[in-house]
């Protein structure tokens, strides 16, 4: 090894789930090869009867649980859950409406709509939602050691209070009435990880009533959106919160931009009745004016940008950071406000783009309108444009070329499918159309252009899509129709499906096939979810759906030929096993070594290792993951036990934050790394992408109380991480500290440019990414490295 | 046809006008307001029915006479004058029309089946307005399956509130309507200037994404004939005191600001909401729904200068009946197959029907400045087809 390359820590490991097991440790055979599915578990410890599809026999919360994990009578008949704040809601366990795969390998996840789905009797959601629904919590799922083991974070709602109430209509008599219970839910927030690791969660709903009618105690249920963030410490489990926004916000998209700020957009400030007066012309449409977080910053604060930056956008905007730093809108999201009209809907149907640094946004195109495209694919005229309710799935960016040994990265494709056609009122019924747009770059120019694949194989409305290390794209959980439209009316879809998609010999996507890969155990619709996790599989959780009708929750048993709903809650988790889990020719990295601009992987799989691929660490919500990629890393060279791989040279391919490293294996001859199916992914290791502008290494801290920016310059020399697995110690170019906020939160900015980082990109410098594994886990990494 | 917008079952919802309004948990149900009679009011006193979380019964009456409402059982249960609003705290309906769902429960020495004492009016607004959920806006209604095969519109029930306004009596009345969802419009381009591409935009007011190629000088003009927007090295021009700038930028609910011509977007494309693409009816006549292919209700042309050579966008709206919609989708059988019906209670749709109400109200107040503008459209504009 020369002075230009040094070791770095050998302890790439998995923070995995043991083989995705559930509860009962027990997982299918995978007799056709379509994965298979481990036993539904619950964090009451019920028993699940696969025969009834039943949860029984759990205990949370100081009581016995009901089947739907409610909290049920005590022996005296007492609601023994009941929250302190509101003794009129039941007290169910919260389902993962919003998961988080934090870098130490367990999961955070939170509720949506928590109490909701208990309010009966002479009560109505519509009626009495805004009084009766409490603030979400949220859990901690840790996975690690083959059994699933919960931690409640503190505070377990995080926090957040919204007592200002500009928005409320003056209606005297009938004047809105406010909760302190439930004025700062997390439902309907989004969030992305930190570069640190942690979690920032932005917007949220506070519930109240409006026009509220005192004698009666009731009204009509408002939603508003909350201007608060809060940031979830990955270690201590605590929640603080952090700047406020401008804007309330519900159903808000975030993204991390390429110098590591932060960008919001879209969300309603007030979702039933968005009148207001104070901006008339805002009324009846979802926010325009963007946010951008500067984490640079001495004191983070959310700052609108320029009105050059506002944009008319459906809710949860389906966004993404392209390679070249700007930010893409895919044509798709939520049209729901409640109905999701807005007088310039029509506008959502144009894919767009975002430049951070011009602060301003340029139309790309319809998708679907294409020539070429229409031309290939006649009968798809009708699907083109927005689309509510569907995923927009980013596919493995692939680098165009290699510069000496450094990956070009000039387009970005986004894989969408079902959900529901056109803005408002929308088709209702879901589709099964399938598409793929992507986004060229070259010469300051942006191209937007539409690539059919198959279809699904069963329309699909609100289906989660995960991206798995081998570019294949899985898709659980939603219904046959727009389940918001009409809750109740939906039939709930348990089979899941598995995208494969076909690539040129150039790297571009042209075209792909859905195959069903087996059902899935629990109906999950509204507010289901699911994330990747470090050894391969995918964690199915979530579903918090709407009462029926708007009004008490009701179930419809299952017919020939059409699933029932469930209109309850779902607190359970399930794993999806893909197909190359449990293969036995999976490949083994044993570390990985930096070198200059390279990452060499060691692995005695070297000679059949067709791609290395970083992909963000999933933190996903109402379809949402505005930060997700997987970047293919081209290799460049092998031994008979290395896989030397180059790393992009732009924070715009690669954000700062967490990521999970695997090496795919080809089972055949061929390397290209084009087909995905023949691809075995090792597990994953965590690893931190760092560094002002170039991707540079960071190593957290052991207690996350601080973050170690490690930087070199080649000229000076070998640089290695804070483990402790060789001679030479590293060097710390600069500890951040934890930067209190005049919230008194904890924000940490890894980004901040260094003495390092503040150098010419032109140097050959830099680089170290070092992968660590579970951060927190310092005796198992010292152990296994 | 480049794609279609499709109004299925949750269109009513949205498309329809303000005196119709959607209580029923079948949508193709609409209460109609048909005004009332006879016409005895003066011009300041306003009766009309607002789609809320359900239909509401609001009534408005500035002047010192006072406008009652009267009950079920016949009594006033509600007076209304400039002096504010009284209510009557001895009728049974005071307290079923307060909530959407008819709640709360009249205290118990107010019951219908035991007759009405004197009246206790109990002042509860200063204001000379009120608004009531009135149940008699709902009177029991059913479409027949007969009825839903024919799709037909069918009235099936009347509904009357009885008033008084001083010492004359007359009445609100409506009915309730069966509209089917019968299809949806669809605005398309048919054809583009050479070295101009153009997408229509399809929405509630629709608009136009062009794109032009780079090096073409290119000039869309406005609704007013007057020059639009202008494409020119890479960055776009707007006139900022031109009829479809107005119009694009209500729409967007954004405030007008003339400043002549100024640069609102660089790069080769610009997007804009534009209501010469816009059908101005609900539904196309008798005639073309009844057919089951789609017909064109509507050619459009926005008039453009490339390189100093007049052309224009030109393109059609078509109405496409909403079996070959499903059909072109794939989605026609699923759908007959949804058992939606039992579902729902109105509630979810009267909540969106509220905020549609609301937004279309916006909307109203802004389309009034676009029929404005469309009738100096010129050679540019709306051609509404014979039908």
């Amino acid at each position: 090894m020369t002075t230009r390359r040094w070791l770095t820590s050998l302890c790439l490991l998995s923070v995995a789930v043991p083989l995705g097991l559930g509860a009962s440790g027990v997982a299918a055979a995978d007799a056709h090869g379509h994965g298979t599915f481990g036993t539904p578990f619950r964090e009451d410890g019920a028993h699940y009867d696969a025969a009834t599809n039943m949860f029984s026999g759990g205990f949370a919360k100081g009581g016995k649980t009901d089947a739907n994990g409610c909290v049920a009578a005590g022996d005296k008949g007492k609601n023994t859950g009941a929250p302190a704040a509101n003794p009129n809601a039941y007290d169910c366990l919260p389902a993962g409406a919003a998961m988080v795969q934090l870098p130490n390998g367990k999961v955070v996840y939170w509720n949506a709509l928590e109490g909701e789905e208990a309010i009966g009797g002479t009560n109505s959601v519509l009626l009495d939602g805004g009084r009766l629904t409490i603030n979400d919590e949220s859990r901690v799922l840790d996975l690690r050691s083959g059994r699933p083991s919960y931690a409640i974070p503190s505070p377990v709602d995080a926090g957040a209070h919204q007592t200002k109430h500009p928005n409320d209509l003056p209606l005297g008599p009938l004047s809105a009435q406010h909760y302190a219970y439930n004025n700062g839910s997390m439902f309907c927030s989004d969030q992305v990880l930190l570069s640190d690791g942690n979690v920032i969660d932005v917007g949220g709903t506070d519930y109240y009533t409006e026009p509220y009618i005192p004698a009666a105690n009731t009204g009509v249920i408002e939603l508003e959106g909350v201007k608060n963030s809060r940031i979830f410490d990955a270690v201590s489990q605590r929640w603080t919160l952090g700047p406020t926004m401008n804007n309330g916000r519900w159903y808000p998209s975030l993204v991390t931009l390429g110098n590591g700020n932060l960008f919001v957009a879209s969300g309603v400030n007030k979702l039933i009745k968005p009148v207001y007066q104070s901006d008339p012309a805002g009324s009846g449409t979802n926010i325009k004016q963007t946010e951008t977080l500067d984490l640079k910053a001495k004191k983070p604060v959310w700052k609108i940008n320029p009105s050059s930056a506002d944009k008319s956008l459906p809710l949860f905007p389906r966004l993404h950071l392209l390679a070249d730093g700007h930010v893409f809108y895919d044509s798709s999201g939520q049209d729901f406000n409640p109905a999701g009209q807005s007088y310039d809907e029509a506008l959502w149907e144009i894919a767009g783009s975002y430049d951070p640094k011009l602060q301003t946004w340029t139309d790309l195109g319809v998708p679907g309108t294409d020539a070429a495209y229409l031309t290939a694919n006649p009968t798809a005229a009708p699907y083109a444009g927005f689309r509510g309710s569907t995923f927009s799935a980013a596919l493995t960016m692939r680098p165009s070329k290699v510069v000496d040994g450094v990956p070009q990265y000039d387009s970005n494709s986004y894989l969408t499918a079902g959900g529901v056609l056109g803005v408002s009122p929308g088709s209702y019924v879901a589709v099964a159309n399938s598409r793929i747009t992507t986004v060229s770059q070259g010469a300051g120019k942006e191209t937007l252009t539409t690539t059919g694949t198959g279809p699904l194989n069963e329309g699909r409305w609100y289906g989660t899509a995960t991206p798995l290390p081998n570019g294949q794209v899985y898709v659980s959980s939603g219904a046959n129709v727009d389940e918001v439209d009409l809750p109740g009316s939906e039939s709930p879809i348990r089979s899941t499906e598995l995208f494969t998609p076909t690539v040129d010999t150039a790297g571009h996507y042209t075209g792909g096939t859905w195959v069903k890969v087996g059902d899935q155990a629990r109906k999950r619709t509204y507010h289901n979810n699911a994330v990747l996790q470090p050894d391969g599989s995918v964690l199915i959780g979530g579903h918090a759906p709407i009462a029926t009708g708007y009004f008490q929750t009701t179930d419809s048993p299952d017919v020939p030929g059409r699933a029932g709903t469930n209109n309850h809650h779902d607190a359970s988790f399930q794993v999806w096993q893909p197909p190359y889990l449990n293969d036995p020719g999976r490949p083994v990295v044993s570390g990985v070594t930096s070198s200059g601009r390279t990452l060499v992987v060691h692995t005695a799989s070297a000679a059949k290792i067709a791609s290395v691929v970083l992909m963000r660490n999933t933190a996903e919500t109402h379809l949402v993951d505005a930060d997700a990629r997987t970047v293919s890393l081209p290799v460049l060279s092998r031994t008979s036990d290395t896989v030397t791989v180059g790393m992009p040279r732009s924070s715009n391919i690669l954000p700062n934050g967490p990521y999970l490293l695997f090496a795919n294996k080809s089972k055949t001859a061929d390397l290209s790394g084009r087909n995905p199916a023949e691809l075995l992914p090792s597990v994953g290791g965590q690893l931190f992408i760092s560094g002002a502008s170039i991707p540079t290494a960071m190593v957290p801290a052991a207690t996350n109380r601080k973050v170690s920016v490690v930087r070199a310059n080649q000229a000076e020399g070998p640089v290695r991480t804070a483990q402790k697995s060789g001679t030479t110690q590293p060097r710390i170019v600069r500890s951040v500290p934890v930067t209190p906020s005049k919230q008194g939160i904890s924000l940490v900015d890894s980004s901040r440019p260094s003495r390092a980082s503040s150098l010419p990109p032109a140097l050959p410098a830099v680089v170290v990414t070092v992968v660590v594994a579970a951060a927190v886990d310092r005796r198992r990494a010292r152990r296994l490295s | 046809m480049r794609r279609l917008t499709l109004l299925l079952l949750v269109a009513p919802l949205l498309s329809a006008t303000n005196a119709s309004a959607h209580s029923y948990a079948d949508p193709a149900l609409r209460t109609v307001f048909d005004g009332v009679q006879p016409s005895v009011l003066p011009a300041a006193v306003t009766v009309s029915v607002v789609p809320s979380v359900v239909d509401q019964l609001v009534v408005t009456n500035p002047t010192s006479v006072p406008l009652d409402i009267l009950a079920i059982g016949g009594e006033p249960f509600l007076r209304i004058s400039s002096g504010g609003v009284l209510a009557n705290l001895a009728s049974p309906d005071w307290y079923a029309t307060g909530t959407p769902e008819g709640g709360p429960v009249p205290p118990m020495d107010v019951q219908r089946d035991k007759g009405r004492g004197l009246p206790r009016w109990k002042l509860v607004s200063h204001a000379s307005s009120w608004s009531e959920f009135d149940p008699r806006l709902h009177p029991q209604a059913t479409a027949t399956p007969q009825m839903r095969a024919a799709g037909q519109e069918r009235v099936l029930a009347v509904w009357r509130i009885p008033l008084a306004y001083g010492t004359q009596r007359f009445a609100a009345t409506g009915h309730v309507l069966f509209a089917p969802i019968r299809g949806g419009l669809s605005v398309t381009v048919a054809h583009a200037p050479t070295g101009v591409s153009a997408t229509a935009l399809q929405g509630e007011l629709p608009g136009l994404f062009v794109s032009v190629q780079a090096g073409e000088a290119v000039e869309v003009d406005g609704s007013d004939g007057q020059p639009f927007l202008r494409f020119h090295n890479g960055e776009v021009y707007a006139n900022t005191t031109g009829a479809s700038w107005r119009d694009d930028q209500q729409a967007r609910g954004r405030a007008v600001l003339p400043q002549g011509w100024a640069r609102v977007a660089r790069g080769l494309t610009y997007s804009w909401l534009d209501p010469r693409l816009r059908y101005p009816h609900e539904l196309p006549t008798a005639e073309i729904l009844a057919k089951p292919s789609p017909s064109v209700v509507q050619r459009w042309r926005v008039p453009v200068v490339v390189d100093g050579s007049g052309d224009a966008v030109e393109g059609t709206v078509t109405w496409v009946p909403r079996a070959l919609a499903l059909e072109q989708v794939g989605v026609g059988q699923r759908v007959n197959g949804v058992t939606w019906w039992p579902f729902a209670l109105g509630g979810g749709f009267a909540a969106a029907g509220l905020a549609g109400w609301l937004q279309r109200r916006g909307a109203n107040a802004r389309k009034g400045d676009v029929r404005h503008s469309l009738s100096a459209a010129g050679p540019s504009g709306t051609e509404e087809l014979p039908q």
